[in-house]
């Protein structure tokens, strides 16, 4: 007697749950489950099934000059260990100890290889999924800013539900003294390919065409200059980025949240709680709600005194008059260090000076070292954490990247 | 008050008696139950005995809400065989038992996850329809995975 088959619906449940390197087995299995496994619909389907069983982290830290990623599990321990280890197969090429890490979103990590304080359009970006060891290096951009002097850029990347597609946004920012405000009367200084109106120039690459295309800067934002040790986080479908108002005189005091909607590739700008207009500030998320970290350790200059930390969440997107305040840390007697990342929880990732990490906890604010073997470093922005969510993202575009050991027998041979 | 019973039949022909509010808690009994009252015997020609059994014992459970997620997984848990477990999620499916179901199959998701592919096909009862070329032609784009 034949054996009987389970429904398709059962299969696809349970294959759905499964991480990406069991798929990438099983697409071997059969036919149709080679169609499944590669369908946008499974796609999505497995990246919200397995990511909500597995709910990890992605950290990037620097030891011994050496790059290491981990994918932590985000759990009570949030525990470092030989298995939590990722290969890294990339070598920075310029004089940067490492990649500076645009976003990790969906599976997919955007670096970039700077020269580590500014980045140009002449830098080469890489998305690269860990899970399935592929990568996608983009072509570079058409608007070559060497024409220009003293340009920074800032990268965004995020993902878009509406058309399946990852996408990279390039603000190429001319020298902030010829940076004007829209409004103000004075000539601009803008060299000509920047045109009359544009103060920003802004490319988007999307993953489905492999081609970078120019998307308009609006003239309307008061808070678009962005600090060149630039971090951005990426929720509810838009990239977010503090931003400084440019106004010469203004003296960059004045701060908001500018946002990129990956999906109508508008900008925006979400005002800050007013006391803290002009504060540093790091944005974050809590669950899905759009969050702020303002510390005394964000600024290096000064004096220090023990630690403060605040954390503000916004309970409706995009509705300043909902920014709340979750907790509120002093730490008279140390000086803790750099606030990273918060997590689901609300718990607080924060860098030493040493480059060790620790975790706030956020209901009852003491701390517990998560990783301690960090050497010490005088290097700043190096350490990065984000949400990590297992997904076949690159599957079909871009290369494997093949992993030190095969390199090496490819080598011997 | 006595409480309302109702009768379920299995493919091998056995009876299960249930409280209707448990029995409820899979959609397509409460639907069942809606459109005619299901005053009769509620047919399940694809449910064995066996696994009847074990949805009774499921839907039977005296479970505070907070702790009924944890109550799922340990009931999967303890019975681990891959074919009970399919069974088990082939009823909940039917069934229409969301919880039962994502905990049957997550469980077999985790006891799969490192099978070799003849493994798979045998537990999940797929029959291979590719020849060894093209088998070997997917296979080598990831050879790391297997």
């Amino acid at each position: 007697m034949a054996v009987q088959l389970l429904p398709d619906e059962l299969i696809i449940e349970i294959l759905s749950m499964l991480p990406a390197k069991s798929l990438l087995r099983c697409r071997s299995v059969c036919k149709c489950w080679l169609n499944l496994i590669s369908s946008t619909k499974f796609k999505l389907m497995h990246l919200h099934n397995f990511n909500q069983l597995n709910p990890r982290y992605f950290v990037r830290r620097l030891l011994e000059a050496e790059e290491c990623y981990d994918v932590i599990f985000d759990d009570e321990d949030f525990t470092f260990d030989d298995a939590t280890q990722i290969e890294f197969p990339f070598d920075p090429i310029r004089i940067n100890l490492c990649f500076r890490i645009v976003g990790c979103c969906n599976g997919v990590v955007c670096l970039c290889d700077d020269d580590g304080y500014y980045t140009s359009t002449s830098d080469i970006v890489i998305l690269w999924n860990p899970s399935i060891r592929r990568k996608l290096t983009l072509t570079l951009p058409e608007f070559d800013s060497i024409e220009l002097e003293e340009t920074f850029v800032v990268l965004g990347f995020g993902y878009d539900k509406m058309s399946d597609d990852y996408k990279v946004v390039r603000l190429t920012y001319p020298p902030r003294s010829s940076i004007r405000p829209p409004q103000a009367s004075v000539h601009f200084l803008f060299p000509p390919m920047f045109g009359k109106n544009k103060l920003v120039h802004v490319e988007v690459y999307t993953v489905k065409t492999g081609v970078w295309r120019k998307v308009m800067f609006p003239d309307n934002l008061r808070c678009f200059y962005i600090h060149y040790n630039w971090s951005q986080t990426f929720s509810n479908g838009c990239v977010h980025w503090i931003a400084s108002d440019p106004t010469p005189g203004v003296s960059f005091s004045h701060r908001s949240i500018m946002t990129f909607d990956i999906t109508t590739e508008l900008f925006g700008e979400i005002e800050l709680p007013e006391f803290l207009a002009e504060e540093s500030l790091r944005v974050s998320v809590v669950g899905e709600s759009l969050a702020l970290i303002h510390s005394s350790d964000l600024n290096f200059d000064g004096l220090k005194s023990g630690s403060t930390y605040m954390v503000m969440v916004m309970k409706e997107y995009k509705n300043p008059a909902s920014w709340t305040m979750l907790y509120y840390r002093h730490y008279a007697e140390v000086d803790l260090g750099k606030p990273l990342r918060l997590r689901n929880n609300g718990d607080m990732i924060v860098e030493l000076e040493n480059m060790d990490l620790i975790m706030i906890n956020n209901n009852e604010g003491y701390y517990v070292y998560v990783c301690r073997d960090c050497v010490e470093e005088d290097f700043d922005c190096r350490t990065y954490v984000d949400r990590y969510e297992e997904s076949l993202a690159l599957l079909d575009v871009g290369d494997s990247v093949p992993n030190k050991e095969a390199m090496e027998a490819l080598m011997m041979n | 008050m006595s409480k309302k019973t109702l009768t379920l039949m299995s493919k091998d022909k056995q009876l299960f008696n249930i409280e209707e509010h448990l029995a409820v808690q899979s959609v397509t009994i409460r639907n069942m139950v809606k459109e005619d009252g299901a005053s009769s015997v509620i047919p399940l020609p694809r449910v064995d005995s066996e696994t009847l059994a074990l949805v009774i014992e499921y839907l039977n459970r005296q479970q505070a809400p907070e702790e009924d997620e944890d109550y799922v997984k340990k009931f999967v848990d303890e019975r681990g065989e891959i074919p009970t477990l399919l069974e088990l999620a082939q009823a909940a499916l039917d069934l229409d038992i969301k919880k039962l179901m994502d905990a049957a199959c997550m469980k077999v998701a985790d006891l799969i996850k490192d099978f070799t592919l003849e493994e798979v096909r045998e537990a999940l009862r797929i029959e291979n329809d590719r020849t060894p070329e093209e088998e070997k032609a997917i296979r080598d784009e990831f050879q790391w995975a297997f």
